[in-house]
């Protein structure tokens, strides 16, 4: 995919400026490679390294990235993060909260769940969700900003498999569509995003579950998982532009037609 | 499969709330023995399953769940970016950990023989409301974790259902100054306000019965058709 920026004030988000959490891999990745080329100025929170990696691909790029290690589950981090955006950038127009636990995509019943785990999963989904809204709100509020949130199929059906995924999922769902009712008179829309693609979490899945990807391709009526870069990263840049800008409470699911129960 | 009885033997999680008070007891003006617990016994599931077990000698095994509270405290309005940390922890990560906890007991107690799960929720989850984002998240966290819960014990005859009322009818009255815990402007509803002794526990006893053993994962709005949502 050729992501290079001719010019970082052209584009769909040209001019913006738009931090996304778990920006190391995966649909994290793809998103802020996707709003850099896009025109948007990109912080790339992870972590790791590999969102510093991320956001060396962006400059090398020609867009304008920067990265700040965060942990989404200390708020303090997120804190730092969203300052970057207003440091570095002059001022924050939207934030994609991305990050999900390392463990999300192991399979433990309901029944086997201890604290720690339990804890763990709602931390980075649930707790980082509110570390951006808390700090992130009124930078937001200035530029009459886009908060969007990552869930999951999970989280509207169910998981046998992923019984504290899919809770915090679903709690992000419903934080979303309030926080969009609560900020739509400041002038800030709320959505959540809810795709199917190859991710690091879900290659983990297969090999958890080796029936998956067979199951999958079954019940895809396009046919295909999603790819972060080609199908869901295009999607976000979308809803952080002006077309979707009366666009809000919604959970846009992208997912190649697989959940129609809406 | 082993199905509930006429007048099932339940318990009531959040007995010593308002809500939770007049369910049991519309439960029991229908016929079922009611086992009452505080939002207290959730506070770890070894006291949780303590507490259940409990029933047993006076009621019976039970057949059913209910959980008409996890505490009082997300039902407050609060805007989410105004909490801090302790706050939030109170208002939105404690419920969900005491929802767990009632999802690990109901499954201990009724894998055996069956029977049935019900959380009562409010319908501003299924919508967004101002003021109530963490009550929102709440919910929407029990409603997936209850059609996980569906999924996975259903071979087991263990169903589990949401019945979603209006918030009002799970909160204390609001403050004049305070956030209405529902929408404003919402639908008049097509029907009456529903209230939780007659209406909200005569749908909560029907999802006991054998009429529902084919049903699952499900959430019944009682709302008297304010929200009719897809």
């Amino acid at each position: 995919m050729d992501d290079a920026v001719s010019d970082p004030t052209e584009g769909p988000l040209g001019g913006k400026v738009v931090l996304v959490t778990g920006g190391g891999a995966g649909i994290g990745r793809a998103v802020s490679l996707a709003c850099a080329a896009a025109g948007a100025a990109v912080v790339v929170a992870g972590p790791g390294d590999n969102a510093a990696q991320t956001a060396d691909v962006v400059n090398e790029r020609g867009g304008r990235g920067v990265f700040v290690r965060t942990d989404v589950t200390v708020a303090a981090q997120v804190e730092v993060a969203v300052q970057t955006a207003q440091d570095r950038f002059g001022g924050l127009d939207g934030v994609i909260h991305n990050a999900t636990s390392r463990h999300s995509s192991e399979v433990v019943a309901i029944d086997a769940i201890d604290d720690g785990w339990w804890d763990d999963q709602v931390a980075v989904s649930l707790r980082g969700a509110y570390h951006c809204a808390r700090f992130a709100l009124a930078h937001l509020q200035r530029r009459r900003g886009r908060f969007l949130l990552m869930t999951s199929p999970a989280a509207m059906e169910g998981s046998v498999a992923l019984p504290a995924y899919a809770a915090v999922k679903g709690a992000v769902r419903g934080l979303a569509k309030s926080l969009a009712v609560e900020w739509g008179p400041l002038g800030v829309g709320v959505a959540c995003v809810s795709p199917l693609a190859h991710t690091p979490a879900l290659e983990r899945a297969y090999v958890e579950n080796p029936e998956l990807a067979r199951r999958l391709a079954r019940v895809v009526p396009l046919g295909r998982v999603g790819d972060p870069d080609t199908d869901i990263a295009p999607v976000v840049v979308f809803l952080l532009g002006e077309g979707a800008r009366y666009i809000t409470g919604q959970t846009v699911v992208v997912d190649g037609g697989r959940f129609t129960a809406l | 499969m082993t199905t509930p009885r006429r007048a099932p033997t339940v318990a009531v999680v959040g007995a010593d709330t308002g809500a939770g008070a007049a369910l049991a007891s519309g439960l029991e003006d229908r016929g079922a023995s009611v086992a009452r617990l505080p939002v207290s016994a959730l506070e770890g599931r070894a006291r949780f399953g303590a507490a259940l077990q409990e029933v047993v000698p006076r009621l019976g095994a039970l057949e059913g769940l209910v959980v008409a509270s996890v505490g009082t405290e997300p039902t407050r309005g609060a805007a989410v970016a105004d909490l801090d940390s302790d706050t939030w922890s109170a208002m939105v990560e404690r419920p969900l950990q005491r929802t767990l906890v009632c999802f690990q007991g109901a499954f201990d107690v009724l894998r055996q023989a069956g029977g049935t799960m019900v959380l009562v929720v409010p319908t501003l989850s299924l919508v967004g409301a101002a003021g109530f984002g963490p009550w929102a998240a709440v919910t929407e966290g029990q409603r997936a974790l209850a059609r996980a819960a569906a999924r996975a014990w259903g071979s087991r005859a263990v169903t589990v259902h949401c019945v979603a009322v209006p918030a009002s009818l799970l909160t204390a009255a609001p403050t004049e100054d305070g956030p209405y815990p529902d929408r404003p402007g919402q639908p008049a509803p097509a029907l009456h306000r529903p209230d939780m002794g007659a209406d909200v526990s005569s749908v909560v006893h029907s999802l006991l019965s054998p009429a529902w053993r084919s049903v699952t994962g499900a959430t019944v709005a009682v709302d008297g058709g304010v929200w009719m949502t897809p």
